[in-house]
């Protein structure tokens, strides 16, 4: 491998250098970083995160910023969950997740992409509205009453994946392709990186900026989902915490906030990252408080970092 | 400023003005227990540190930037306070070292988002997570009590007046002298409108900026005293989600984010409103859970309303000039 | 999500420090797995801390300290996710056994189910979880009663009022056991009174909430006569609130609300003994962390436990809380 193509994956992988560190640094201070029980946990913890990631980066690469992703995740979590309880049947549950996904990402996308609205504030309003409904639905209370089919789908593993992380794996799968191998793929990056060149080649803007805020509420509801699969019940405040974790990985990965510039792949580099992180310092006996001013300065550092490998 | 040209409904915070004041007649049909003094009082206590912070963060908004980390530096020094009261005993020196504290927090994030030249929005977040972490480190995670004699930001009266009330008047006051009297916000205000320009006509960029971000970490500092002496102690959770509620504040006070330009006194405004809002769905029985959902409807109404009159103006514009035009070419 | 990167990842490390950091990982881990096994491991899984948590911790601490356990603490800050993660690296360490305080009693199962697959027994301390399957015992307080005490005396302080009694109850949470089983005790207690009307707001055990909840509830009915607090950490909020109305007088004045709480913790303290709140039920934490780890210690040597565990606590009044200082674990 020559010194062009390490630069040439440096600059399109600008996290690697971060993940090879971590991982030999983990590896060698504690004799249970690199086990497949420990591979199977951090698999488990972090698909909501990888998920919901995806649909970030989606909006991310056009320029915006989607604040409501994680308290999506928590209302569709309940209105997955609530629906369940009522019909036992995961179906139902899974298409009230998705619908109510759907819902808001269509009222974020109709309000900035056709009403031009500030994706900041559009998203920070969806997101308390999204918050309240949560925890109105469920009364602050998980709700109980899921089915033994999707108990058991959180539980089990194929060839040494968890199920969660390969409904994961496939989401990342199917929306890399959609944004590399489709004409909206093209137009998204062409929209993120030039609005007025998008204009002017007849791409109908505000359609791809709706797209994409649609996509990111879609996706937080098939996030709910697996997190009602993972923990066993739905949690109104689940993915309340989640949106640094979210932003995190996806800066970290090395997409730009501005649009235009990143991809799923580096995103899930991103999210790697954090999810090493937080399994290393636990396996280290690390407390949570010192975790966070970990997570923080490596944020930074790593966001600064990506801007100047991706752009070299 | 004359009297006879100053017209309200051209203040950016006249909107706000106007629906608190349709909110406040609406309440008082509703409930006859609403247009109490103690009730009057009660809002304006509660309402007191989001519009202590939403002041700051206006300074921050109209210079183009934005700080998610307010709600962690408010627990920090909270939690700065805390230990050393409880550790020296003196009220004065607590006081002053909180107050450095939480403008030094405030200028590291304005230093950090201009040096770098990173996103406000990441480095905040970034920020955010530190100065959480931080805190809690400090503390080892403690709920520390503090003694209600000491709380005097939050509970004392002065003139009969409470003492978080005052506070908000003084901010507000100093807050719309600074941006209006200054060559500071004249600045700000340029810096936010335009940052290439500003770089062009050489405006010291770095020293507004952080200034900026500066008077953000103070009013956080000092919404923080007010709040841990009205709760009576340092709880780990203090200032979660803060952040949202002191933007949303803003922006329903007219400011945009776009930058350049705002208004202090509309921030203000719009923190009393969303009292009042909780206030109204308390009378009304409402689950506490609702009232999210509630300040979010209210929210994206606000800039939907907004955004439209927006459009009708620049149409109007428009139209006047092509009337204008017609009519110098007749 | 280490699989489909995994080989360029290799690549690099090829280059950059080769086979020799292979096998210094394989030496590291098989001189620390050998040093480490000897040793009793107990996983702590803390919900949150706070000032109750961390006395009751320290009490474990102190009490596998004596039996020569080591202790790994995790603490998830509130987040139920966090803590199942958590718990699977106590999994992957291959800790002895598991003491755990659940951020949320409906979704700790799936982590604990690991645990039992794992053959690590889990002993669910201070927050009790009752649809639970997987947990051996349960150690904690006994919530039923504390609230019980504390509404007992209460409604000895209310009996000779006529006409309709308002009384505020600052409930913790819904979704943990011990607020609900406070709030039932405390409920029993003062149905023994025909003529009180119980208000009752959900805090989440958070003091800003109950201040928010307290001024609220004032401001719809003036005339509330006491106030109960799940926690006593939330005495002083209320004691900000009522200052403010001008109705924060001592116990024996004229127009006394009448105030009780259960803890134990210094804000709890000092308000009874100030006059202000009538009396708190401290709880026995040294006794609770002390039981949890000889539960522990029991079901490492394989003997059988008994399920449930509870220790009530002791209601102090304005009266006699000074000369038991010494039993309040908060007071200082």
């Amino acid at each position: 491998m020559g010194m062009s193509s390490i630069v040439k994956l440096l600059k399109s992988y600008p996290s690697l250098p971060i993940i090879a560190a971590l991982l030999v640094l983990f590896s060698s201070l504690s004799p249970y970083f690199f086990t497949a029980g420990n591979a199977e946990s951090i698999l488990l913890a972090n698909s909501v995160v990888l998920i919901a990631a995806v649909g970030m980066t989606l909006v991310f690469l056009t320029g915006g910023i989607d604040l409501s992703i994680a308290t999506v995740i928590s209302a569709t979590a309940v209105v997955g969950g609530v629906v369940m309880a009522q019909t036992d049947s995961v179906f139902w549950g899974t298409s009230a997740a998705l619908l109510a996904g759907l819902l808001f990402g269509l009222l974020n996308g109709i309000c900035v992409g056709f009403f031009g609205l500030n994706p900041f504030i559009t998203t920070m309003g969806t997101a308390l509205v999204a918050r309240g409904i949560a925890f109105t639905l469920s009364e602050g209370i998980a709700v109980k009453g899921t089915p033994e089919v999707l108990l058991d789908f959180g539980f089990e593993l194929l060839w040494g994946i968890p199920y969660i992380m390969i409904v994961g794996i496939f989401i990342v799968v199917i929306c890399s392709l959609a944004m590399s191998k489709t004409t909206w793929g093209r137009q998204v990056m062409l929209f993120g990186s030039n609005r007025e060149a998008a204009r002017y080649c007849g791409i109908n803007t505000r359609l791809i900026e709706t797209s994409v805020y649609v996509l990111s509420g879609l996706l937080a509801g098939i996030a709910g989902m697996v997190s009602i699969a993972n923990l066993g019940n739905a949690l109104p405040g689940v993915g309340d915490t989640l949106l640094l974790l979210i932003i995190g990985g996806v800066v970290l990965g090395g997409t730009h906030m501005n649009g235009g510039e990143g991809s799923i792949m580096r995103t899930v580099l991103g999210v790697t990252i954090l999810a090493t992180l937080t399994s290393g310092l636990n396996l280290l006996g690390i407390p949570f408080y010192d975790q966070l001013i970990v997570q923080g300065v490596l944020i930074f550092v790593g966001y600064t970092l990506a801007m100047k490998l991706s752009r070299t | 400023m004359k009297l006879n040209n100053y017209k309200f409904f051209e203040q950016n915070w006249s909107a706000i003005a106007v629906a608190t004041l349709v909110l406040c007649v609406f309440l008082t049909i509703a409930s006859p227990a609403f247009m109490s003094f103690a009730n009057m009082q009660s809002v304006l206590v509660q309402a007191s540190v989001t519009a202590i912070m939403a002041v700051g963060m206006t300074y921050i908004i109209i210079g183009g930037g934005i700080d998610i980390s307010i709600g962690a530096i408010l627990f920090f020094i909270s939690s700065v306070f805390a230990e050393l009261f409880v550790a020296t005993g003196s009220y004065p020196l607590a006081l002053g070292v909180s107050l450095i504290t939480g403008v030094l927090l405030g200028a590291v994030n304005g230093f950090l988002a201009i040096k770098f030249k990173v996103t406000p929005l990441i480095t905040t977040l970034a920020t955010y997570t530190i100065y959480r972490g931080m805190a809690i480190h400090l503390t080892g995670a403690q709920n520390i009590p503090v003694p209600r004699e000491i709380g005097y930001l939050g509970n004392g009266s002065f003139l009969g007046i409470p003492v978080p009330i005052l506070l908000m008047v003084l901010v507000t006051i100093l807050g719309v002298y600074l941006i209006q009297k200054t060559r500071f916000g004249l600045y700000l205000r340029a810096v936010g409108s335009s940052e290439e320009s500003a770089h062009e006509s050489s405006l010291p960029i770095m020293r507004v900026t952080v200034l900026a971000y500066l008077i953000g970490g103070l009013t956080a500092a000092l919404a923080g005293l007010i709040l841990i002496a009205r709760v009576g102690g340092l709880q780990s959770d203090i200032g979660i989600g803060l952040e949202f509620t002191v933007i949303a504040a803003v922006i329903l006070g007219g400011t945009k984010l776009s930058g350049g330009s705002g208004s202090i006194l509309g921030s203000v405004i719009g923190a009393i409103f969303l009292v009042l809002i909780d206030n109204g769905l308390n009378m009304l029985n409402a689950s506490p859970y609702v009232y999210d959902t509630v300040r979010g409807i209210v929210l994206l109404v606000a800039v939907i309303v907004d955004r439209l009159s927006e459009v009708r103006k620049s149409r109007e514009l428009i139209k006047n000039s092509a009337m204008k035009m017609r009519g110098t070419t007749s | 999500m280490l699989r489909p990167f995994k080989g360029k990842v290799m690549n690099i490390k090829k280059r950059i420090s080769g086979v020799l950091f292979v096998v210094a990982t394989l030496l590291l881990s098989s001189v620390s797995t050998s040093a480490l096994a000897k040793k009793i491991r107990i996983g702590l899984a803390v919900d949150q801390l706070f000032e109750s948590r961390v006395a009751e911790n320290n009490a474990i601490k102190v009490a596998a300290e004596k039996l020569g356990f080591e202790v790994i603490e995790v603490v998830a800050d509130g987040d139920a996710q966090t803590q199942n993660a958590q718990i699977q690296s106590l999994v992957v360490q291959r800790v002895d056994a598991i003491l755990v305080c659940a951020v949320d009693q409906n979704t700790i199962e799936r982590a604990l189910m690991r645990a039992k697959r794992a053959r690590i027994p889990v002993i669910a301390y201070d927050r009790a979880l009752p649809d639970s399957r997987t947990v051996a015992a349960f150690v904690g307080p006994d919530s039923i009663s504390d609230g019980f005490e504390a509404g007992k005396y209460m409604a000895e302080q209310l009996k000779g009022i006529e006409g309709k009694v308002q009384v505020l109850e600052l409930l913790g949470a819904l979704n943990d056991q011990n607020g609900i089983d406070r709030s039932k005790g405390f409920n029993k207690a003062l149905n023994a009174l025909p003529n009180v009307e119980i208000i009752s707001v959900p805090t989440d055990w958070d003091s800003a909430k109950a201040l928010a909840a307290t001024e609220n509830a004032f401001q719809a009915n003036p005339n509330i006569k006491a106030i109960f607090a799940a926690t006593d950490t939330q005495i002083p909020a209320i004691e900000t609130v009522l200052s403010n109305l001008n109705k924060a007088h001592k116990v024996g004045q004229d127009g006394h609300i009448v105030v009780t709480g259960v803890n134990g913790s210094n804000d709890g303290y000092a308000a009874t003994v100030s006059g202000f709140a009538d009396g708190i039920v401290v709880m026995d934490l040294t006794n609770i962390g002390e039981k949890s780890v000889q539960l522990a210690a029991a079901l490492i040597r394989g003997e059988s436990v008994g399920k449930h565990n509870v220790v009530p606590g002791q209601f102090y009044s304005h009266d006699n809380i000074v000369e038991n200082k010494a039993d309040i674990w908060g007071a200082n």
